[in-house]
């Protein structure tokens, strides 16, 4: 009897592993249409740090050494994070009540999610500085209401970067948060009740930990999409706002030094990939995906 | 070498009296008449040409002045085609790919550009560069307007005193309120020499010692500045009214202007700057855009864009047979208050310099 179930079991594992190789045939165009014109241009790119074109290290050391460049990095890793930070605390509220909401006013909720996601980014920015120009919408308000007598400068300032960043990020935050709340059983917090748990209490021991893992997807997303976004901060940030990633498009258009460019894309390339890792580790990048995150 | 009054009133003296004449080549000059010009251009008939520029009003007073009518005279199909960065010219070179054939480029980074290999040498045995200032009609690059960065503000927002100079957009006592300078060396560091007492003559060339002194002195009011990269913002600043006092090209106040609103504008110590026209290497119709610039040089149709946008000539045998039009805004108006603008200084220093001012901006 031990003896069948031990050779059933290599029969199906045998069988598991061809089905594994066959899945894998029909991966072969796709990896091979990502590598032929994503990696292989990438790694062409990022070579030229290294291969300028003999083989140099002055790139990286100069990124390391001139002050400016860690500055900048430092400087967008804190926007980043605040970014996410104020993301993360506006767009919880949002995907629970979406998560709890019926119908048509779930659909309603979905719907204003995501119709500025649809909307061109550079359109809304725009939009932004329509509205908190000196002359904007908000300034003028305030003056004839009287409340005012300069206008205040809400453009071209930290605030304004997080406000246009957070605008982009939200439905990056509210969606992967969304969707793994909606697969929590809607009877454990009421079991958590019946147990003799307050509200809060359910919430904070049994919804919140099971959430975790949409508030990490979401957190990784914006945090990372912060770190090399581009367009805020150019457009609707003041002179001390600059970010990484308008360094190294300077690099690139002005100063025209590419092998530089490619040493620095490749610094937050790696900081991205170790982000993406340490988040594996801790909470496992499967269960977005439908895993089980065992493997 | 500076280009002073002197040599533009003895440039346009013999230009005028070549005009009456009816004989360049009476001068002694080695160079093609105009009448070996029209057999070239007679011949490039039904080939194509794709021109780029900077888009909006500029581009379209380009084609106006010369893209249109050159199509026309020469029998071409001219397309045309927007943002000639230097980062995009060389990516085509390198990709060996080149689709453009002539653009319109800084002249201060020409010099480097073409040097590393990405820039066709002007043929200056068809293109007629007498008339062109020296520094404005280089080895890369050819000037084909000349425009200048001026001081300007709002009437009606800056009432009472007026600034005098270009450096009173330090007077941070007089002319309160926020300032937009560009993101570019190269016309802040003069300014801010002029700003720290330095006469016009004196300026060029820089020296680490007037290097310090520009920063030091731009450090006074970097609190309050507002930098601009792209040439439509400092007017849309002005209009609405994120600034009081901006550095501006001139022929972008053009706009405000035809919308009504009150424009006040410095032209003293303005400096002087040029477009250039240059060939990316192995363009696929380099012959018909080396006739095409020299059509464009001469003195009649270099003086076209004057009556398209306020822009001027730079070939100065154009200047007596340019357009009103625009003759309040136009630079060559104001030719005496302004500094002219050193290419031979800043082609070979300008990547240096531009590196310490994003240190200086960005820290």
């Amino acid at each position: 009897m031990a003896r069948d179930t031990a050779l059933n079991a290599r029969h199906f594992r045998r069988l598991e592993r061809r089905e594994q190789y066959i899945q894998f045939n029909f991966l072969i165009p796709c990896l091979a249409f990502l590598f032929l014109f994503f990696f292989l241009p990438i790694g062409i790119f990022l070579s030229q740090s290294l291969f300028d074109p003999g083989f140099t290290t002055e790139h990286y050391v100069k990124a390391f050494s001139r002050p400016l460049y860690m500055a900048i990095l430092w400087k967008t890793l804190k926007l980043s994070f605040y970014t996410t930070l104020v993301c993360l605390l506006l767009a919880y509220p949002v995907a629970f009540v979406m998560a709890h909401a019926k119908g048509k006013v779930k659909l309603a909720i979905l719907v204003l999610v995501l119709i500025p996601f649809w909307t061109n980014i550079l359109v809304r920015m725009f939009a932004w500085l329509a509205i908190l120009g000196s002359n904007g919408v908000i300034n003028t308000n305030l003056m004839t209401l009287g409340l005012i007598d300069e206008p205040l400068h809400l453009l071209y300032n930290f605030f304004s970067v997080i406000l246009g960043m957070t605008h982009y990020m939200l439905p990056f935050m509210i969606l992967p948060i969304y969707s793994v709340m909606a697969a929590i059983p809607s009877n454990l917090t009421d079991a958590a009740a019946n147990l003799g748990a307050s509200p809060w209490r359910a919430f904070l021991r049994v919804y919140l930990p099971l959430s975790l893992p949409g508030i990490g997807a979401g957190c990784l997303l914006v945090f990372i999409l912060s770190l090399g976004f581009f367009i805020t901060p150019a457009l609707m940030g003041g002179p001390r706002d600059t970010m990484f990633a308008q360094i190294i498009e300077i690099q690139i258009n002005q100063m025209l030094d590419w092998g530089f460019a490619a040493a620095l894309s490749t610094i937050l390339l790696v900081i991205t990939i170790v982000l993406y890792l340490v988040y594996d580790r801790l909470l496992s990048v499967e269960k977005i995906y439908g895993g089980d995150g065992k493997s | 070498m500076a280009y002073t009054r002197r040599d533009f009133l003895t440039t346009s003296a013999l230009s005028a009296l070549a005009a009456g004449t009816g004989s360049f080549a009476g001068l002694g000059l080695n160079r093609a008449t105009a009448a070996d010009l029209d057999t070239l251009i007679s011949g490039l008939s039904g080939r194509s040409m794709t021109a780029v520029s900077w888009g909006g009003s500029f581009q379209d007073a380009q084609r106006n002045a010369w893209f249109t009518p050159f199509a026309e005279e020469a029998g071409i199909t001219v397309n045309e085609d927007t943002d000639p960065s230097n980062a995009r010219i060389i990516a085509m070179v390198r990709s060996r790919n080149v689709q453009w054939d002539v653009c319109d480029v800084g002249l201060e980074q020409a010099h480097a550009v073409g040097e590393d290999g990405y820039l066709e040498e002007l043929d200056y045995d068809i293109i007629d560069r007498t008339g062109f200032p020296e520094g404005f009609a280089t080895k890369y690059g050819i000037g084909n307007i000349t425009w200048s960065t001026v001081l300007a503000w709002r009437e009606d927002v800056v009432t009472g005193e007026t600034p005098d100079t270009v450096a009173d957009i330090w007077d941070v006592e007089r002319f309160p309120g926020m300032r937009t300078l560009r993101d570019y060396p190269l016309d802040n560091i003069p300014w801010a020499l002029m700003a720290a007492g330095l006469s016009k003559d004196e300026i060029y060339p820089l020296t680490e010692e007037k290097l310090q002194i520009a920063f030091a002195k731009l450090d006074e009011i970097r609190d309050r500045v507002l930098w601009w990269t792209a040439g439509a913002q400092p007017a849309q600043f002005l209009a609405t009214n994120e600034v009081t006092l901006a550095q501006v090209w001139n022929g972008r106040l053009g706009t405000l202007i035809d919308e009504g609103l009150p424009i006040g504008i410095q032209w003293n110590g303005a400096q002087m700057q040029v477009d250039a026209w240059a060939v990316p290497k192995n363009a696929p119709n380099k012959d018909v855009a080396m006739a095409f610039i020299a059509w464009a040089s001469t003195a009649e149709n270099n003086a076209r864009i004057a009556a398209e946008i306020a822009y001027g000539p730079v070939n100065m045998e154009s200047i007596p047979l340019a357009s009103d039009r625009f003759a309040a805004l136009l630079p060559t108006t104001h030719f005496d208050q302004h500094l002219i603008c050193d290419y031979n200084y800043w082609g070979p220093n300008f990547a240096s310099i531009l590196e310490r001012w994003q240190e200086w901006r960005l820290l």
